[in-house]
């Protein structure tokens, strides 16, 4: 090779070296990623213990990636290299039809305990166990109780990819067979909302795993049904519909790196009587259904009940309505604001790391008397917690 | 600390070089030395005391060894044993120490208690035979008396082939760490040999280990013959890209220093014999065993059997050196046997066999040993074994199955084709027939750089599958 070229390659390693190290050290540090919609890393402290045990290189590691120059960039281009390869996915977020998003890999829960990261497989045992506790708890329960287990977008929005629905199918067929078994309340949504889907309805959104609040309402009507309280269902139409967001990019699309694919809309659906209500948050009121300082954000679907807390009320001052405990997940908290229109609502967060899996004494302490799950089955599959239901 | 992490590439290598070329040449060594003590112990500093006993150790005793192999070669033959015997005994305490507790405990009348704190020092099956040969070199009178601390101590620990290899001879570098020359024309070679290696390992290397783990979870749940095959397929083409991977930037890496370390791999799956297969496959370590173990024994002149004694001798031995585990120990007797018959008869038949099925019959053996290799545990390694002929499955393929498979072509391809010599002939030729191909070789270098950026970003831990052994 000639010399000239020698010098180039070596320029340019040393260019692409120094320059990234540079880049590093004189950019300031990042407090918060809106991307990955966590707080970045800062430089750690140091200190000899954490330096023998190896804990300090850790640290060091890890800050140096989260602050690295460009972060953002790369892990978009490193998202359309992978399209490129012809994968179809990147981070087990498949590309789909038109730009929907689907989360296709997880991190598996086995029955012995174990956890096995990346894979669209399930353990059949860890399902059944889910299902006995659901079971459990509708045999310790003497008031109405519904179960709404929410669908992936992977079940939902099949149609948009050639992922094969054989084993959402599957899965879907022995969770309804288990229900049923145990004589359960269970509210099917996803026969409903894949169809829906199919016809061009808007019922999830593209890149982020929840379904809209079309979807929500959707998910509203059945359980209403569920309650044999079909006759109080509120129309459609009695909604003023208010587009809030354009730019709405979720959690798929962040897993994803595929920075290519169009935002959300997101909507809220106003009856007009939402200042009647009064919603806290872990013992914190809230400014009513709707945070929407967080529309200013990345992380929009917080919006709706203020995002993550462990309990959420709603009620109507001087009226006594009947209460509904939901044991819930986030899919709960666009669902709420409807629901709210005919019950006094306690939302209790399955996923939190106190423990709201005893059911019959919560629905006691809170008065219940009606009672719902709402939870995501990809939960179900990565989670005990509805095991641990009682 | 590894070469695929972003700490690695973008504050220790830089910082490296730069005070590399800027001291004086007697002083780099000195910062050789300094500066991959602490790549070692970036990680795990306590392991630095047992690293630095280890080569303080042979460093001492070399005196004894060159002292007496001229005038009393028993004594110099008792300080070469003395100092085997305590590099081996950290070997065999840090690496073997809880497998032999375990296994022992099993006795009757035996219990030792089992140590779960610890952990196996990383590349102390590198260093430490890196150590033994030099130990034995001097013995043989292979090479000179290293009398400077500082030189043997950059021998041991130079961070480009301390944690994974190539494992290099003594008597290979002992000129060069006297005295080398850091010419362009290796510098930059090096960074070529380095971008190579970056990408095979980033690319390729952990995209087939993250299909391989796929595969093998879904296996677990529902086992199918094509997804037996293509766990252990996507395993065998992982390990390939991942350690010669990591061999390329370990030689690259070197010549930015001025060093010229050993080959490593030489396109081992386009081998038509096992006995191909090991000439081209880790080439150091075998090197290794057959230097020192092989020949040593008698090697092949001392009549057949003798020859299978030593190379059972040595299969064991490399088997165990791989990991402390039975698995090991089985897949060196695996490749044992396989080299025996070839040597008995196989080998006089596969001569006259068409040459697509000698690449057949070595690729299926070589697959199957990384079946052997890959599960520790023998229930599921023997559960994907039995899928792999249909045995115990839900059906040749399933829906999942293909699915994967069909986005994974296009990739599994270019891993295959990565494989052989031909993309390296085909730029050859090409840049032979127009002078203007090889300025494409910076711009594929950076372009290489980006890619694994983003991917090292992306992911921001990318542990090597070879640092364990």
């Amino acid at each position: 090779m000639g010399r000239k070229t020698q010098i180039v390659t070596v320029a340019l390693f040393v260019i692409f070296l120094f320059g990234f190290a540079l880049g590093f050290l004189l950019l300031p540090d990042q407090g918060f990623s809106q991307q990955e919609n966590r707080s970045l890393r800062t430089l750690p402290k140091f200190t000899w213990e954490k330096l023998s045990t190896g804990r300090y290189a850790e640290e060091i590691n890890d800050y140096f990636a989260d602050q690295f120059p460009l972060r953002d960039w790369l892990v978009g281009m490193k998202g359309c290299t992978e399209i490129a390869l012809g994968k179809g996915e990147n981070n087990g977020v498949i590309l789909g039809e038109d730009g929907q998003l689907l989360t296709r890999l997880y991190d598996m829960l086995v029955s012995d305990g174990s956890v096995r990261s990346e894979s669209d497989a399930y353990d059949p045992a860890t399902v059944d166990a889910g299902v006995q506790g659901i079971v459990r708890a509708d045999a310790a329960l003497e008031i109405p109780f519904a179960v709404l287990l929410t669908g992936r977008t992977l079940d939902v929005a099949a149609a948009s990819s050639r992922y094969p629905v054989a084993e959402s199918d599957a899965l879907l067929a022995q969770v309804r067979e288990g229900l049923a078994a145990g004589d359960v309340n269970y509210v099917e949504t996803v026969p409903m909302f894949r169809q829906k889907y199919e016809d061009g309805e808007y019922v999830y959104y593209k890149t982020d795993h929840h379904w809209t609040t079309l979807g929500a309402y959707y998910a509203y009507v059945e359980v209403m049904w569920a309650y044999g309280m079909e006759e109080q269902i509120l129309p459609m139409d009695a909604f003023e519909r208010q587009t809030v967001a354009t730019d709405f990019y979720g959690t798929a699309w962040s897993a994803g790196g595929m920075k290519f694919v169009s935002p959300d809309t997101m909507e809220l659906w106003l009856l007009g009587n939402e200042d009647s209500f009064t919603v806290t948050a872990d013992g914190v009121a809230l400014e009513g259904f709707y945070s929407t300082s967080y529309l200013a954000t990345k992380d929009k679907f917080s919006t709706f009940l203020d995002g993550t807390h462990d309990v959420v009320t709603v009620e109507r001052a001087g009226e006594d309505r009947p209460t509904l405990v939901i044991f819930k997940d986030s899919f709960a908290n666009n669902l709420a604001p409807f629901l709210a229109q005919h019950f006094d609502l306690v939302l209790l967060n399955l996923s939190s790391r106190r423990d709201y899996t005893n059911v019959s004494a919560l629905c006691e302490e809170y008065e219940a008397d009606y009672a719902l799950i709402v939870y995501t089955l990809e939960n179900m599959l990565t989670a005990d917690r509805l095991a641990k239901l009682r | 600390m590894v070469f695929s992490s972003l700490i690695f590439l973008f504050a220790y290598l830089p910082l490296t070089l730069l005070i590399y070329y800027l001291v004086p040449r007697p002083f780099r060594n000195l910062v050789l030395f300094i500066t991959s003590l602490f790549f070692y112990g970036w990680g795990e500093p306590v392991y630095i005391l047992l690293m630095v006993l280890s080569i303080t150790t042979a460093y001492a005793f070399g005196f004894l060894i060159g002292r007496y192999r001229e005038s009393a070669p028993r004594k110099a033959r008792a300080a070469m044993i003395a100092s085997l015997i305590v590099n081996l005994a950290f070997l065999l305490f840090f690496k073997y120490y809880n497998f032999i507790a375990q296994n022992l405990s099993l006795l009757p009348f035996l219990t030792l208690p089992v140590l779960p704190e610890l952990k196996l020092p990383i590349g102390i099956s590198f260093y430490t035979f890196q150590i033994m040969s030099y130990t034995m070199d001097l013995y043989r009178g292979d090479c000179r008396l290293q009398k400077n601390y500082i030189s043997f101590g950059t021998y041991v620990t130079l961070f480009p082939q301390l944690i994974a290899g190539p494992i290099v001879r003594y008597r290979d570098v002992d000129e060069q760490l006297q005295a080398r020359r850091e010419t362009l024309a290796d510098v930059s070679s090096g960074i070529e040999r380095f971008c190579v290696g970056l990408a095979k390992k980033i690319l390729v290397g952990d995209m087939m280990a993250s299909c391989h783990r796929y595969f093998q979870t879904l296996g677990e749940q529902s086992p199918t013959t094509l997804g037996a095959w293509l766990t252990v397929i996507f395993y065998t083409l992982h390990l390939y890209y991942d350690f010669s991977g990591y061999s390329d930037m370990a030689i690259g890496l070197g010549r930015m220093f001025g060093f010229q370390f050993p080959e490593n791999f030489n396109y081992p799956y386009i081998s038509k014999s096992i006995t191909e297969y090991w000439r081209r496959w880790h080439i150091s370590l075998s090197t290794w065993f057959r230097e020192y173990v092989y020949i040593p024994l008698g090697g092949n002149r001392h009549g057949k059997w003798k020859q299978y004694r030593n190379l059972a001798v040595v299969w064991l031995l490399t088997g165990f050196w791989h990991g402390a585990n039975w698995n090991f120990v089985l897949w060196g007797v695996y490749f044992c046997i396989l080299l025996i018959l070839e040597k008995a008869f196989l080998l006089r038949w596969l001569e006259k066999a068409p040459r697509f099925l000698r690449h057949v019959y070595t690729m299926f053996f070589v697959v199957i040993s990384f079946l052997i290799f890959s599960f520790v545990d023998a229930d599921a390694g023997w559960q994907c074994f039995a899928a792999m002929f249909g045995f115990g499955t839900v059906g040749i393929t399933s829906a999942v199955v293909n699915y994967q498979l069909l986005g994974w072509i296009p990739m599994l391809a270019l891993a295959c084709i990565g494989a052989t010599p031909w993309p390296k002939r085909v730029f050859l030729a090409l840049s032979e027939r127009w002078r203007g191909v090889r300025y494409l070789v910076p711009a594929l270098c950076l372009l290489a750089l980006l890619l694994c950026t983003a991917y090292m970003v992306d992911s921001t831990f990318s542990p090597f599958a070879y640092t364990q052994f």
